[in-house]
């Protein structure tokens, strides 16, 4: 189409292959980043890099076929974003079919949060790729180092940028987590004076709870934060990440406390490790669904009644 | 109980152990009478066991056996 070389010019290729290298490195960057939710395994890493290799193929031809007026170049874009929104929808799909062999499940909530986050990585590897390329093209150097060298820059600041965009926050960001105190009383579980459950009937469940359970609290900072903590989607992920990092040999619970705001999280873990849960609790991701921005809730700044 | 029935963490009562003097009228569940509170707890125990339950006592003192 477009040109009448049949041969791709140097120029070209070299553009083409920095910004298809910058576009993969992007995802592959931003992947690491992702072990502790999903994928920490060979096959997870590899359709995740290959996706991502894709998209910035399509990002890095964007450009050139722009310059030889090749306008249906524009329609591979929405095609690609057509491609990125299945893999959002597939990956949704494997994360719900293995609710049921997790300890406690991930909850719609946090299993959307993640989806949109694979669907906006291959964005990054596209966006990455595309910048990489136009900047090569609109500024020219005249060796062929420095060229890639523009390039490269121009990916780096351009995937650092989109990062810090991307980035969410996390529980702690928002919440003190402290270790809580159990006791059982009869067939009744509280912590720190606080009521948890009452299903702790036998002598068992009580021997178990005592001896082995562990209980980790979390107080939001302010006020507000409460409605983010006590969201269920949230204590779910919460609850996942907790028994993920030290397993669960039986009971779990969460309480929200109505008086003093605190969410508790009760677990019988197989890992006998209160610092991981701590951590674990600490580095939950706080859902995209769930985060309100306060200064938007204060109405009336411009448009006063 | 509004938000909790959406959220789907409700308990059945599978079964309820009572001792003589309990007065319990006919429902869904399954009602053993035990003879003593020794006897009461062993019966407590196997249900619970077979359908991996959990067990929480009324302050009147029958054990009730819950499942999600």
């Amino acid at each position: 189409m477009g040109g009448q070389e049949s041969i791709i010019s140097t120029d070209n290729i070299t553009l083409i292959l920095t910004a298809m290298v910058m576009g993969t490195l992007a995802r592959i960057f931003v992947l690491k980043e992702d072990y502790r939710q999903y994928p920490s395994y060979p096959n997870g890493y590899m359709i995740h890099i290959l996706i991502g290799f894709i998209a910035s193929t399509l990002g890095a031809v964007f450009i050139p076929a722009l310059m030889t007026s090749n306008w249906v170049a524009v329609t591979f874009l929405s095609l690609a974003i057509q491609q990125f929104r299945d893999v959002r929808k597939t990956e949704q799909e494997s994360l719900k079919s293995l609710e049921n062999t997790e300890f406690t499940p991930r909850g719609d909530a946090y299993i959307d949060g993640i989806a949109k986050t694979f669907e906006s990585r291959n964005y990054f590897a596209l966006v990455v790729s595309i910048s990489t390329a136009a900047a090569m093209q609109i500024y020219k150097p005249p060796m062929l180092i420095l060229d890639i060298g523009l390039g490269v820059i121009t990916g780096f600041i351009v995937l650092f940028l989109l990062k810090r965009f991307s980035k969410g926050k996390q529980v702690e960001d928002i919440a003190i987590i402290k270790e809580g105190q159990i006791e059982v009383k009869e067939s009744e579980l509280f912590v720190d004076g606080i009521f948890i459950s009452n299903l702790v009937g036998t002598d068992n469940a009580q021997k178990m709870l005592l001896k082995e359970a562990f209980a980790v609290t979390i107080e939001p900072n302010e006020e507000h934060y409460r409605i983010t903590l006590d969201n269920f989607g949230q204590r779910k992920a919460i609850l996942f990440e907790a028994t993920r990092a030290i397993g669960v040999k039986r009971y779990h619970y969460t309480r929200k406390d109505f008086e003093s705001g605190k969410t508790i999280i009760v677990i019988v873990p197989l890992i006998r490790d209160i610092n991981k849960l701590i951590e674990a609790v600490k580095k939950t991701p706080l859902l995209e669904s769930v985060k309100k921005s306060h200064a938007l809730m204060d109405t009336n700044v411009t448009s006063g009644e | 109980m509004g938000r909790e029935s959406a959220q789907k963490e409700t308990n059945n009562i599978i079964a309820a152990v009572t001792l003589a003097h309990h007065k319990v009228s006919g429902g869904n569940s399954f009602v053993v009478e035990a003879q003593n509170e020794e006897e009461q707890k062993q019966i407590m125990l196997d249900i619970a066991k077979a359908v991996k339950g959990d067990v929480t006592k009324t302050s009147n003192g029958i054990f009730l056996i819950l499942k999600d």
